[in-house]
């Protein structure tokens, strides 16, 4: 009587750990969610801090059309163009890594796909002002965020995660408005304030 | 039951004396990933001097002809704020542009001895301050031509690394043997640098801690 109780109270061990082996291993954290970057959540207009140094949006437009030094762009979404400086800490950096995210989360668009971007790595505490560009679909923009990283590889890093600050209204606006915006050129040092 | 315990420990003795060994072995294999993946990459073989001395350098590089030792002697000098703006050659010049608000201009000075034909392009030089910050030379932000090299003459014929493995014949160096260079760089406004750092590539580099204020 006693073996048989033993036997069973073994199974049943076995059994148990099955169990619990398959729920530690399906709700565990996957390997994309353990290496992505710690996001570090921001607004424009206010400082957010990297481990590289300090992002801070200063101003987000919407047009159909836009100027580069060299060429026009037009697109049948939207381009958004922010205005953006980053502050190195402890080495010379840039914006490596620049993309728009969709309110819900699930679609990026990174930036440099048809504007090239000049903006030059700065030493530590000299900072770098300039108009990062985006092609983006009008219906993905609404409550929008800009990631911004200065690595190109960005796990276990932080990554800024920047309230573009955009309504659908504004959005219906700019695309009714087929407005042109020219970028500006990059400032090195806090010469803009 | 007292029986049975000892019993156990009796019958795992050789695997529990071999336990700590095994756990040694682990760390050991794990060692070998941080040494083969992680430290060539990173800077942590500091050649430590300081401002004014004659140094031996020494690290290795890879090009297109295997592992080469690249050797040689080097002096950190007359490191100073504000100097006047030179070119490419040193000259100083006197019409040139703004330099970008809230940043300040820094000069030092690198007198160099080497085997005309050692390979020295694309090396780096940098001030580092009290708090680790690294500001490192970067022509393109100066607005005037300070060019690319910062480490060796810019109107002389200087060894390149070998790109490919059958290369034909480049012109003999003519660099000389023991010469010195002006470098210039940006650095942040409130930047107190308190070392020069040179290097090529990681991991080794030469650190010139500055003398205390005025010995500069």
């Amino acid at each position: 009587m006693n073996r048989s109780w033993g036997r069973l109270g073994k199974a049943a061990f076995v059994l148990v750990a099955l169990v619990v082996g398959k729920e530690l291993a399906t709700s565990l954290p996957d390997q994309s969610a353990s290496l992505r970057p710690f996001e570090v959540d921001g607004e424009a207009g206010e400082a957010v801090e990297l481990r590289t140094g300090t992002v801070e949006v200063l101003d987000v437009a919407l047009a159909t059309t836009v100027f580069t030094p060299t060429e026009g762009y037009r697109t049948p979404g939207l381009w958004v163009v922010v205005g953006a400086r980053l502050t190195p800490a402890d080495e010379k950096k840039t914006f490596t890594y620049t993309a728009v995210r969709s309110a819900e989360g699930d679609r990026v668009w990174e930036g440099r796909t048809r504007t090239a971007l000049g903006c030059p790595a700065t030493p530590p505490g000299v900072p770098v002002t300039c108009d990062l560009t985006f092609e983006v679909p009008p219906e993905a923009l609404a409550g929008a965020d800009l990631l911004v990283s200065t690595e190109t590889d960005q796990r276990h890093d932080s990554l800024a995660v920047i309230d573009l600050g955009l309504t659908a209204e504004q959005v219906e606006e700019a695309l009714a408005a087929e407005e042109t915006i020219e970028t500006r050129a990059t400032v090195v040092g806090g010469g803009d304030g | 039951m007292g029986e049975g315990r000892v019993g156990w420990w009796r019958r795992n003795r050789w695997g529990l004396l071999a336990l700590p060994v095994v756990l040694v072995v682990v760390g050991a294999s794990g060692w070998g990933r941080v040494a083969t993946f992680w430290l060539p990459y990173e800077m942590v073989d500091s050649v430590d001097t300081e401002v004014g001395r004659m140094t031996d350098f020494t690290d290795d590089y890879v090009d297109a002809g295997g592992t080469r030792e690249r050797s040689l002697r080097m002096a950190v000098r007359n490191v100073v704020a504000d100097p006047q703006p030179v070119d490419v050659a040193g000259v100083p010049l006197e019409v040139l542009g703004e330099l970008p608000g809230g940043t300040r201009l820094w000069q030092l000075e690198i007198d160099v001895e080497a085997d005309p034909e050692m390979v020295l392009g694309g090396c780096h030089v940098a001030l580092v301050d009290a708090a680790g910050r690294v500001t490192e030379r970067d022509a393109t932000l100066l607005p005037w031509d300070a060019g690319w090299d910062a480490c060796q003459p810019h109107d002389t014929v200087n060894p390149m690394a070998q790109l490919f493995v059958d290369e034909p014949e480049r012109d003999p160096s003519t660099r000389p043997p023991a010469y010195s260079k002006v470098v210039q760089l940006l650095a942040a406004a409130d930047f107190e640098p308190v070392a020069v750092r040179v290097w090529w590539e990681p991991p080794t580099f030469l650190t010139a801690q500055l003398l205390p204020a005025g010995g500069r």
